[in-house]
């Protein structure tokens, strides 16, 4: 991410060369004695703080009007920083504006650039929370997150499930679980390779929340297997819902990268939230899921 | 020749087993360097084809993928991609198998190139066929890593093969992690906290007959693979070791003796030992616990008969060990008839 913004970091380092040029034009290197260290130790901190912070936000952010605002604050920062730091090791001559007054100068600009950029980036962030919400839901932690398709983990469907089971039983409302997992997946893999997999899984996982509504959240529960945790919503409801997927799934014509087409059929199990049952959720659409499986193979058998 | 084979020998071909590891990496667009760094391999060496690299050369990149991809699911992955692979006549031997029986039996002649990290024990009481996972040589840390992974090979392989799903159990040693991978690569069947590693199969289904089955080049397969491996060994020094005290369960066994019977000395035995992060007792104690589960379960046996086959004083000795080894008393594994699935 970093390459996208060489331009930035080189400005930077031209403006912090120009201070140190300047610096020295102007003032004299103090001798050992007269360097106060604890103030050295302190300035110094600030200075690389606002260097990492930069490193931070320009490695994690595209190229556009919002980094550049971001870039430019903190950029502002660093270098006031940084002078204040040259003060230190360089005697200025009383009343010189580099003494003190350059460094008033840059922070609070620096400062009031960089509140604008982050007040964009919040708007910016909004429009994405809007994109994520059938992923996310409210709860976001990288950790817990697939690195193949973005989705949550097993472990944030555990979490979130746990969350969400309490929500609901508190308000009386029904809660649903769906489990699909992909027919015939390990054949596609041996197939065309394990990477058109891959591709097909992430494909898939957007295909899905394109037919979810806007509370429901989608999980990567392990393999091919995905969850989809349906607040407030009855069985028959989930069965209806369930059936919309495997028929997306079905018509879903997927493209390998050589062109060729590949059709998939998906199992489903449903299960509604029932705390009398001894079984979780989770438990009994794992079973129905199998049971579905097996009366496909009878089927295709027979 | 040697009996076995060693964690520094170079004899695991590069682009057999360890190609799995590379191509997941790849797939996964991870650059090479960070994939080989520490391991000692040399990308050009590597596409050369003709690369053999030690035990430690291959767990130094087996961490390195531990630590590049650290989903739960990596193991799984890299036992769906490891066969068919590049693995050449060893494989084929299993490839052109007439049934599921053959399969298994192939497997295990030829694991050396197969499974050269951990090793696959055979065995076949009235209902089931085992198949045992044990340490090969010193994977250490990375054995249950090793174990999902060979499991999922071993499933994945057969299903591919006979073209029917797994009717394949799992047993698991010790707790499972990540309970939804299990479910999904390896089904309902799988049961934790069993102290040993092993998966097994209804012998019913040894019969299931496979999709590629070819006698002759079966045949040719294991004679090419036979003049390929002509004089060397098979099991790695641990395994070797672990087999070594089996066979001899009616003796009592110490390191001395099993030096004389390796014809080295105790002090070289020992030496050897410490080389794989093993000593003696645990060998020992790892394979009587294997012993007393297995009589226990399968053959019915009772704590006496077992404590007189072992040489303990009395089954009160044997009691104590077991729990020692397992945690657990032998009651507590002989009452468990019906295994609690997950």
């Amino acid at each position: 991410m970093i390459k996208l913004h060489k331009w930035k970091l080189l400005l930077i380092a031209v403006a912090t060369n120009f201070t140190i040029l300047l610096t020295l034009a102007l003032g004299e290197i103090k001798v050992w004695g007269e360097i106060d260290w604890f103030d050295i130790v302190g300035e110094g901190g600030v200075s690389l703080l606002a260097a990492l912070w930069l490193v931070f936000t320009l490695n994690s952010r595209p190229a556009g009007n919002v980094t550049n605002l971001l870039c430019l604050g903190l950029g502002f920062i660093f270098v006031g920083t940084f002078q204040d730091l040259l003060d230190e090791v360089i005697a200025l001559p009383e009343g010189s504006f580099l003494r003190g007054g350059l460094e008033s100068t840059l922070m609070p600009i620096g400062l009031l650039v960089l509140t604008f950029g982050l007040y964009h980036w919040h708007k910016e962030q909004l429009c994405f929370v809007e994109q994520r919400r059938r992923r996310e839901q409210d709860i976001r932690e990288y950790r817990w997150q697939d690195q193949l398709t973005d989705l949550g983990d097993a472990r944030f469907l555990n979490q979130q499930l746990d969350q969400l089971l309490r929500q609901c039983r508190a308000a009386r409302q029904p809660l649903a679980l769906i489990l699909l997992d992909l027919d015939q997946f390990n054949a596609t893999n041996r197939a065309f390779g394990h990477k058109e997999g891959d591709r097909l899984l992430r494909e898939l996982s957007e295909l899905l929340i394109l037919n979810l509504r806007r509370c429901d959240l989608l999980c990567r529960y392990a393999g091919d297997r995905f969850a989809i945790v349906l607040p407030n919503t009855p069985e028959l409801l989930a069965n209806e819902l369930a059936g919309q997927l495997t028929r997306a799934v079905s018509s879903f014509a997927y493209k390998t990268n050589s062109g060729e087409t590949i059709y998939h059929s998906a199992s489903v199990g449903v299960a509604a939230d029932n705390p009398d049952a001894n079984k979780t959720v989770t438990e009994i659409a794992t079973a129905r899921l199998l049971a579905a499986k097996d009366r496909k193979k009878m089927e295709s058998a027979a | 020749m040697s009996l076995w084979r060693e964690r520094d020998e170079r004899y695991i071909i590069a682009h057999e087993f360890p190609a799995a590891i590379i191509e997941l990496a790849t797939s996964r667009d991870i650059s090479i360097d960070k994939l080989l760094r520490g391991t000692g391999i040399f990308w050009e060496d590597y596409l050369s084809g003709e690369l053999r690299i030690k035990p430690d050369q291959c767990l130094q990149l087996l961490l390195n993928i531990r630590r590049l991809l650290p989903e739960k699911d990596t193991a799984f992955l890299l036992g769906h991609r490891l066969y068919p692979g590049n693995f050449g006549t060893a494989l084929n031997t299993v490839w052109f198998s007439c049934d599921l029986a053959d399969a298994i039996d192939n497997f295990t002649c030829h694991q050396a190139s197969l499974t050269p990290l951990l090793f696959a024990r055979k065995s076949v009481d009235t209902e089931y066929l085992y198949l045992h996972w044990q340490n090969n040589i010193a994977c250490g840390e990375h054995f249950s890593f090793l174990l999902e992974m060979m499991m999922t090979a071993i499933t994945s392989l057969c299903s591919h093969l006979t073209g029917v799903g797994a009717q394949w159990e799992y047993l698991i040693p010790g707790d499972i992690d990540a309970p939804e991978q299990y479910q999904v690569n390896f089904g309902a069947k799988v049961h934790a906290k069993q102290h040993i590693a092993a998966m097994r199969i209804p012998r019913q289904f040894l019969s299931t007959p496979c999709q590629y089955a070819n006698n002759t080049s079966s045949t040719i397969a294991r004679n090419q693979y036979q003049k390929q491996q002509q004089g060397t060994a098979t099991l790695g020094f641990v395994a070797y070791i672990d087999e070594c005290i089996r066979n001899a369960e009616a003796q009592q066994l110490s390191l001395e003796t099993l030096a004389e019977q390796l014809s080295m000395s105790p002090a070289t035995l020992k030496r050897k030992l410490k080389k794989h992060n093993t000593s003696f007792q645990h060998r020992y104690d790892t394979v009587r616990k294997e012993l007393v589960i297995d009589w226990l379960t399968r053959q019915q046996l009772s704590i006496d008969e077992i404590a007189q086959r072992l040489h303990f004083h009395d089954s009160r000795n044997l009691r104590r060990a077991f729990k020692r080894w397992t945690g657990a008393l032998p009651s507590a594994i002989k009452t468990r008839t019906s295994l609690e699935p997950l």
